[in-house]
């Protein structure tokens, strides 16, 4: 009994091994290799996510507002059936061509788009001058379709079948990820930004009309002469 | 007898070592699995912030979507219409006395067709001459050219794509 005491220490140092390996070392090793791989996707998604953030601190919230505006005259986020045939229409007046069978209907609206159909008249220089409008007009307006047809009896005067697109882009219901990365508005952003102008849009707003905050005062003491 | 006490007293002496090892080894396993659990608790820290900043700007993220998905239907209009009044110009132009266009079609393929009358084959070669300098047309097609006896002209069909 007294041989068996002297080896006590050494199994239990066996035991403590055994022990620790199992119920210590196993788990902690684990968990320090799944923290390892926690951490290196953590990384990754911190950088985009900084990126992300950085990209809209940076922005102007005010501008970006202004040029949704500005966007959504060229670019409408529905149809807008009364101001495009009214645009139409000035188009028509200035140029001095006449537009003829043209309706609109629930059914001109397409994937994404506005689609017209309808005859104008009028001579080569109005024409052009028509198309040359409609170039500059918001809505925009693609000209997807053209059949010029001359017409023999006038002469001079065509008529064109003019098959136009104005296209639709509703504005996003939700969005992706938060860690979907996002890029700022770019140098090409920022050239088609100042193209903008370069179309007829409508006047936004105007000078702010001020609200008279003083009120019309009478005298301080009304029984004094 | 001896040799029995010698071999107690190694394994007692063995066992200390170990045990000293062991005590060692967990804890620096102890504090790299600290270090580990505490770097990773900072990154969520750090992701959580940033998260928090990037939903408070929510609505800007949304709009400035809505921003860039116009603008790239603003680029693709303003690419295409420029060839597409540019041929209508250009058709519009060659207009003359010498080859009456009757008829011109711009589809949706971005194929031209344009049909019309001239007094002579040499006024047709002249036409398609201007159109091929115009340097934006490709894939010329005569379709059809026919001599009309009655009005002294000829009618033409011609084809072609607009260089993308």
């Amino acid at each position: 009994m007294k041989k068996l005491l002297g080896f006590l220490l050494p199994t239990i140092t066996a035991l403590m091994i055994v022990i620790l390996v199992v119920f210590v070392y196993y788990p902690w090793v684990g968990e320090v290799f799944a923290s390892r791989v926690k951490i290196t996707e953590k990384k990754d998604n911190l950088t985009i996510l900084q990126a992300k953030a950085q990209v809209l601190q940076d922005l102007d919230e005010k501008q970006v507002e202004n040029y949704l505006l500005e966007l959504e005259l060229l670019v409408p986020s529905q149809p807008l059936p009364g101001y495009l045939l009214s645009t139409l229409e000035d188009d028509a007046n200035l140029s001095g061509i006449i537009i003829k069978d043209l309706q609109y209907a629930s059914t001109a609206v397409q994937k994404e788009k506005v689609v017209l159909g309808f005859l104008i008249e009028g001579d080569i220089e109005q024409q052009k001058y028509f198309l040359e409008l409609l170039k500059k007009d918001a809505p925009l307006m693609e000209v997807s379709k053209v059949d010029l047809l001359k017409d023999q009896a006038e002469g001079a005067l065509f008529t064109n079948s003019v098959l136009l697109s104005s296209p639709i882009q509703s504005i996003p219901e939700s969005l992706s990820a938060i860690e979907t990365p996002i890029e700022g508005l770019s140098t090409k952003d920022q050239d088609l930004l100042k193209k903008i102008r370069d179309f007829e849009l409508l006047e936004l707003g105007g000078e702010e009309t001020k609200v008279q905050t003083e009120k019309p005062q009478g005298k301080a003491d009304l029984f004094t002469l | 007898m001896r040799q029995w006490t010698q071999l107690k007293r190694t394994t007692n002496l063995s066992s200390v070592a170990i045990s000293v090892i062991l005590l060692i080894v967990t804890l620096a396993l102890f504090l790299v699995r600290q270090n580990v659990l505490a770097d990773e608790s900072d990154l969520e820290e750090k992701v959580n912030q940033q998260r928090q900043i990037i939903t408070q700007k929510k609505s800007l993220e949304g709009k400035l979507l809505s921003v860039k998905e116009k603008l790239q239907v603003l680029a693709a209009h303003i690419e295409l219409s420029v060839n597409q009044r540019e041929i209508l110009a250009d058709i519009f132009d060659l207009e003359s006395e010498n080859y009456h266009i009757t008829k011109a079609v711009i589809n949706e393929e971005r194929l031209v067709e344009i049909e019309g009358e001239a007094s002579d084959y040499q006024n047709i070669a002249d036409f398609l001459l201007q159109l091929k300098q115009k340097d934006k047309y490709i894939d010329f097609r005569v379709k059809e050219i026919s001599w009309d006896a009655d009005s002294q002209s000829i009618d033409y069909k011609l084809k072609f794509t607009l260089k993308q």
